[in-house]
């Protein structure tokens, strides 16, 4: 794929139109939810359960019931299939539904956000995928479509909607073997990758592990006291399931997880049951944290949680979209490094110098306080704080929104202040706490000054392109 | 000693009118919780423990007060700030907190005015960006002095706009 050879190229040499249909299977695993539901009501009568077997309707009528539910479901789903639509022409995305009410939704390629490929596990079964186009919250899917075809339809639309003038051709690689753990072309360079084994070692050691197991054995020892050993037994099973599930979701979501780079942009692949292929696009990001708890700093592992424009809720595992703000589950100092280069590649947090808090803020963060810090150089605000669990955060000044000091009555006392740093996401509250007065009043007007005119970070990309030719059709037809 | 709250040049106060504004407003708020709690304490049973119900009225009448009177020192302490690229707002006494706003990171100049506000001929101008958080709100400005400030704000914004 070379996007640049394609960009010359009139208008008039794109075909009108690409039309997609759903892939046969469609109904199938739209209704294995249903049909499951079936099989395990009627299943469940069928197990003898040592009680009074209960009676039973005819066997002619069972087998009637489920072969009409077959039916109903299939013809339902036959007819979705047959009515539903994807058109995909010169300049929008559209989706048309409906035998009886029809509907058609319309998504223009410039107010794309971002393009995910998702596979459930049932739709994985079969190699197929669902396309989620994401437009400023509002997410459409289109499912499902094979597996090969999701991603070449993903290529096109991410092609189109930066901009550069593609035929649906040029897109489709020459061999398109995409592994099937991963969405990876040959031409993908990969950042990072994190073997299972090291997604395991990170969740039995993460501080939500220990929360849960604190929290549970507290309960349990309450119970103890309490003299009731089977209060205890019966707080510990839901303890261990919920560790065990913890663990499980935690592995599974993020099996093979795999940051890779492409002309396109960036791609983080994940998922062991449910293959989720998230693009990243580094304009949207507000904000990052870089986490460690007490046990990973023995065993180096960082975490990368990011604050997203319009990816809603920071989540531990995913929503209901299936989009994750993790960027990494967990990595090395260096695989940190190299995805946060990816993200910002002028932009260093390691070589901006922090200011330690002073030691009388030990009155307020009695424990933090060693490692609180803040600092900023002309790119980025880089702060730190964090006892158990310590965070670095990390804000570019074109991110920053606006930039508040408060100053209780004891750290007036102190001579200390919070600095909070205020971006367009509302999940990480990015903030130097304990921070020296005088010294943050010498820097103030600086950082001020820095949010206001910020150094321009990215170096032009497909968005500032378009733009361009946004301007250029304009001048063309004054 | 005191940072970034040091720098006594060129604040604007607010309209000196707002003073009582603010006393009548948190008196009306606080009043209804004081009336509650006295309430509370009346009927509170048994009669043995009505002394923390009246405790609990006392403070809250007290802090009604005390509020009142603060007012004035609050509003007098109030700031605002237009520079050239950015606006500053200091707030509180107590806790006392600092707020910057680039003009480019601003999407809208809402200019409200409450029933009490108006009694008084006043405005509260909020700063909009895009973060939730931001909070940048002058209250208690005279009408036409509120209106300006949102004519002025907006013309920064526009020759300083920056991206999201």
């Amino acid at each position: 794929m070379n996007p640049e050879s394609a960009r010359p190229s009139a208008p008039s040499d794109v075909p009108d139109k690409l039309v997609e249909r759903p892939h046969w299977l469609t109904p199938l695993i739209r209704g294995w939810v249903v049909l499951l539901a079936v099989a395990i009501a009627f299943g469940r009568e069928l197990i003898p359960n040592g009680r009074e077997p209960t009676r039973l309707p005819p066997l002619e009528w069972l087998a009637a019931a489920v072969a009409a539910a077959f039916l109903v479901a299939g013809a339902a789903g036959f007819v979705t299939w047959r009515f539903t639509r994807f058109v995909i022409d010169h300049a929008e995305v559209r989706v048309d539904t409906g035998a009886v009410f029809r509907s058609s939704r319309r998504i223009a390629f410039e107010r794309i956000q971002s393009i995910d490929v998702m596979q459930p596990f049932a739709a994985r079964l079969f190699g197929l995928a669902e396309v989620q186009i994401d437009v400023g919250g509002e997410t459409t899917k289109l499912r499902y479509l094979s597996r090969r075809r999701a991603y070449e339809v993903r290529d096109y639309l991410l092609a189109r909607s930066h901009g550069y003038r593609v035929t649906p051709q040029q897109t489709a690689p020459e061999q398109s073997p995409t592994a099937i753990l991963a969405d990876l072309h040959a031409s993908d360079e990969v950042l990072v990758r994190v073997p299972a084994t090291t997604l395991l070692l990170a969740a039995v050691t993460s501080h939500e592990f220990f929360g849960i197991l604190v929290s549970g054995l507290g309960a349990g020892a309450l119970a103890w006291w309490f003299q009731q050993p089977w209060l205890a037994l019966g707080l510990g099973i839901p303890t261990l399931s919920s560790l065990v599930g913890f663990v499980g979701r935690r592995v599974t979501g993020q099996f093979n997880y795999t940051l890779s780079r492409r002309p396109a942009g960036l791609r983080i692949s994940r998922g062991l049951t449910s293959l989720t292929s998230q693009s990243l696009s580094a304009r949207r990001v507000q904000a990052v944290q870089i986490s460690q708890s007490v046990a990973w700093r023995a065993l180096g592992y960082y975490r990368i949680d990011l604050e997203v424009l319009g990816w809603g809720e920071q989540t531990d595992d995913e929503n209901t979209s299936g989009i994750s703000t993790i960027m990494l589950p967990a990595g090395s100092a260096d695989q940190v490094r190299v995805a946060l280069a990816a993200l910002w590649p002028t932009a260093d947090y390691r070589s901006v110098q922090l200011t330690p808090a002073p030691r009388r803020a030990g009155w307020l963060h009695p424990f933090a306080t060693p490692f609180l810090g803040w600092g900023f150089d002309e790119q980025i605000v880089v702060t730190r704080h964090g006892w158990l669990v310590r965070r670095w955060q990390v804000v570019p000044h074109v991110r920053v929104q606006s930039l508040r000091v408060s100053q209780g009555w004891f750290s007036r006392r102190l001579g200390l202040a919070d600095l909070h740093v205020h971006t367009a996401g509302q999940q990480l509250a990015v903030r130097a706490l304990g921070t020296d007065a005088a010294r943050l009043g010498t820097a103030w007007p600086a950082l001020i000054d820095l949010a206001g005119n910020p150094v321009a970070q990215e170096a032009p990309g497909p968005e500032a392109r378009l733009a361009d030719q946004a301007e250029a059709t304009i001048s063309s037809t004054e | 000693m005191d940072g970034p709250f040091d720098t006594d040049a060129g604040w604007q106060p607010l309209s000196p009118r707002y003073a009582p504004a603010r006393a009548l407003s948190s008196a009306l708020l606080n009043g209804v919780f004081s009336v509650i709690a006295i309430a509370a304490a009346t009927i509170v049973q048994p009669p043995s423990m009505s002394w923390l119900a009246w405790l609990v009225a006392i403070g809250t009448l007290g802090w009604t007060v005390w509020r009142g009177i603060r007012a004035w020192r609050w509003v007098q302490a109030f700031g605002y700030q237009r520079r050239q690229d950015d606006l500053l707002i200091r707030s509180g006494l107590w806790s006392r907190a600092l707020i910057a706003v680039p003009y480019g990171r601003m999407q809208a100049v809402r200019v409200h005015s409450g029933p009490l506000d108006r009694l008084w001929g006043l405005a509260r101008v909020t700063l909009v960006t895009a973060s939730a958080e931001s909070a940048a709100t002058i209250p208690g400005l005279a009408d036409s002095e509120a209106r300006r400030l949102r004519d002025e704000l907006i013309e920064a914004g526009e020759t300083l706009a920056l991206p999201l």
